[in-house]
């Protein structure tokens, strides 16, 4: 109870607000600006909190997070093109309500969807971190290897459809986390003689130059032409009705919402799955259990609330690996382990019992976070209709300064702007070809992870393999990455069939 | 016996394949051997990546050779870029000048130079915006970095 009144004094700071607050803003920006992304985001204001107090900085961050993946529907609804990914599957009925003229009802229902689903996500997240962040205690290096294993399946499933490119380029990760001093003999590996490398690659800036530069770079291959003029303008019905969400249309939702829910945080708490899929798993569940199907995909609210509620409740969930085990649930995770480690917060069981009191406060600013984006995003709506009209030819070239300064404010070296680059550059040619670069950065996490636990668990039982299956709950995890296995090649047949018949080419564009 | 035609995504995979095989071949001069005796040595997981790497490599090689490739490529793409493939390697190429030149010229210069490059090339011309973009932006963000993170900027030779 004292350490619940604590909490709450660190959060109720004006600090703490105007960081959420502006990272809401921030995201929901980015996110409504076809073209450019939250990964992207994060991974450019990731170096812009060193300096910022511990929960400031978090909540700038998950601002950014929850605020992006709402914010892609904005452009979904008005222009019929999803700002992200996660927000493909609104366009379906988000773009046929606002051009009947009710963009505003379909606008607002996406927000009230969007925040109950965070909102649950966040309870969720509460609930259960602590009982896995005790359980997680229990783990020796035979444990840790195998839930390393276990979590390497992810590469499985962020590959989507391109599972040797995605092996390969989950593979280079692994390879590329090798650099530097090796942990269990202090020699350095594969750094060429290069003092900076001894220390290994930074991963803030590779995560810059693979997710924001790479975009960068691709968007500049784009044609610059028309882009403005080429979006029809959408007609605004006289009726106040057409523009708001009555009581009768929102209570019609519940099913969908609650359903939703359950699916976005069931997804979200599953390492490498994400918004966009979860939506995908929402929308086609809510419209095979409807009972007039036909109305999805013409402008129904209930498309609507599917979709947004379940890319939104995938946002608290998500943590759940990141904060118990140390393990990134899904890239835009990964990206924010960084800031965790910079300020002093390693995740893992250990952190709820070294970091109460700040973990205690982040919940808390998470439920603060939902509060405020329901405000902000009712209050701004005029401003995000508005921003999606701004071009990508003033904003693409300050996202590549920012992020060459970002990388050089790291360590104010000029090698880890080469470092950022190199990957940028890296990041555009897999694109083009086709590797996915979320793998090469999950990776990059577990594999000293992997390493480490590997030889320490070896060293243990002096070099007797049979300790990965003599523990129980190491034989377990072991039993369950086979399942995992199994479950994710039925899992990609099925996401197969639902893309080419809801026209989800946008997930491939994730990154 | 006709020797088949050698696409993007064929030397794409052929790339791949040569770093892998890299990768193996480095591992003796780059990773101390030591801890022999729990089986795991520092150079085990890199022999493993690097092995793995090159077989699922010239998997696609072979694939792509068969005309089989393909795999993941993106919509519209060819491989060789979208509708202006020589842009991203200009771009490419400005930032990579605009790095070498940051000590020197400072953040000032070289980030206004930048910017005009980055500008020019996603089409924006001449005018207010352009001015905007020049002048603000520098400003703006040597007002976050320098005034309210107190990390200093290269000041180049000029020290300014």
């Amino acid at each position: 109870m004292d350490q619940l009144a604590q909490s709450f004094f660190l959060i109720a700071d004006w600090g703490v607000l105007f960081a959420v607050s502006g990272g809401l803003v921030v995201g929901i920006l980015i996110g409504a600006i076809p073209g450019l992304n939250v990964p992207l985001a994060i991974a450019v204001a990731v170096p812009l909190t060193f300096r910022m107090d511990t929960l400031p900085a978090l909540g700038f961050l998950i601002g950014i997070y929850k605020g992006g993946t709402y914010g892609g529907s904005v452009s979904a609804i008005l222009i019929n093109t999803p700002g992200a990914p996660a927000a493909a599957a609104t366009t379906l009925d988000g773009y046929p309500l606002a051009k009947a003229g009710k963009a505003g009802k379909a606008l607002k229902m996406a927000v009230y969807s969007s925040v109950l689903g965070e909102t649950a996500s966040d309870l969720v997240l509460i609930t259960v971190a602590v009982p896995i962040a005790w359980f997680a205690l229990q783990f020796g290096p035979p444990e840790y290897f195998t839930v390393t294993c276990l979590s390497l399946t992810i590469l499985g499933i962020v590959t989507g459809d391109w599972v040797r490119k995605g092996l390969i380029s989950g593979l280079a990760g692994l390879f590329l986390s090798l650099i530097g001093t090796d942990e269990m003999t202090g020699g350095t590996r594969f750094t060429f003689g290069s003092y900076e490398l001894s220390g290994g690659l930074t991963f803030v800036a590779m995560v810059i130059g693979i997710f924001a530069v790479a975009e960068v770079l691709h968007q500049l291959g784009e044609p610059t032409g028309g882009e403005e003029g080429g979006k029809p303008v959408l007609e605004v019905s006289p009726d106040p009705a057409d523009q708001r969400v009555s009581w009768a249309e929102f209570k019609g939702c519940w099913r969908e919402i609650l359903q939703a829910t359950g699916i976005g945080c069931f997804i979200g708490a599953l390492p490498g799955l994400g918004s966009a899929i979860a939506a995908f798993v929402s929308y086609g569940t809510a419209k095979s259990r409807a009972k007039n199907p036909e109305e999805f995909g013409k402008g129904s609210l209930k498309g609507i609330a599917a979709s947004e509620t379940a890319n939104n409740a995938v946002t608290g969930t998500t943590l759940v690996p990141l904060l118990t085990l140390g393990i990134p649930g899904d890239v835009i995770v990964a990206i924010m382990l960084g800031a965790f480690i910079i300020h002093d917060l390693v995740p893992g069981p250990m952190l709820f019992k070294e970091k109460g009191l700040l973990i205690t406060a982040f919940f808390g600013m998470l439920l603060l976070s939902d509060g405020l984006h329901l405000l902000i995003a009712l209050v701004g709506m005029p401003l995000w209709m508005r921003i999606i009209r701004v071009s990508r030819r003033v904003l693409l070239p300050i996202v590549m300064v920012l992020c060459v300064v970002g990388a050089y404010v790291l360590s104010s070296s000029i090698f880890d702007i080469w470092v950022t680059l190199a990957f940028g550059v890296l990041g555009y040619l897999m694109r083009k070809f086709g590797y996915p670069a979320a793998p090469l950065l999950i990776g990059f996490i577990l594999g000293p992870l992997l390493e480490t636990n590997l030889r320490q668990a070896l060293v243990i039982s002096a070099g007797d393999f049979s300790i990965f299956v003599a523990r129980p709950l190491s034989l377990t995890f072991l039993v369950l990455s086979v399942a995992a296995i199994v479950y994710i090649v039925r899992l990609q047949r099925r996401l197969q069939a639902q893309r080419r018949g809801a026209g989800g080419a946008a997930l491939n564009s994730h990154p | 016996m006709k020797f088949p035609r050698m696409g993007p995504e064929s030397w794409s995979a052929l790339v791949v394949a040569l770093c892998g095989a890299g990768i193996i071949a480095v591992v003796p001069s780059q990773v101390d051997r030591s801890g022999d005796e729990v089986g795991v040595t520092g150079a085990t997981l890199p022999y493993a990546f690097g092995t793995l790497i090159l077989v699922f490599a010239l998997s696609l090689l072979w694939d792509a050779l068969r005309g089989k490739g393909g795999e993941g490529r993106r919509e519209g793409g060819n491989g060789t870029g979208g509708a202006r493939p020589w842009a991203p390697w200009v771009g490419a190429a400005a930032l990579i000048v605009h790095v070498l030149l940051f000590p020197v010229l400072g953040y000032w210069i070289a980030t206004a130079s930048v910017l005009v490059v980055l500008g020019w090339l996603y089409g924006l011309r001449p005018g207010w915006t352009f001015l905007a973009l020049v002048v603000l932006i520098p400003l703006a963000i040597f007002g976050l970095v320098e005034k309210m993170l107190i990390i200093l900027l290269p000041r180049g030779w000029w020290g300014w």
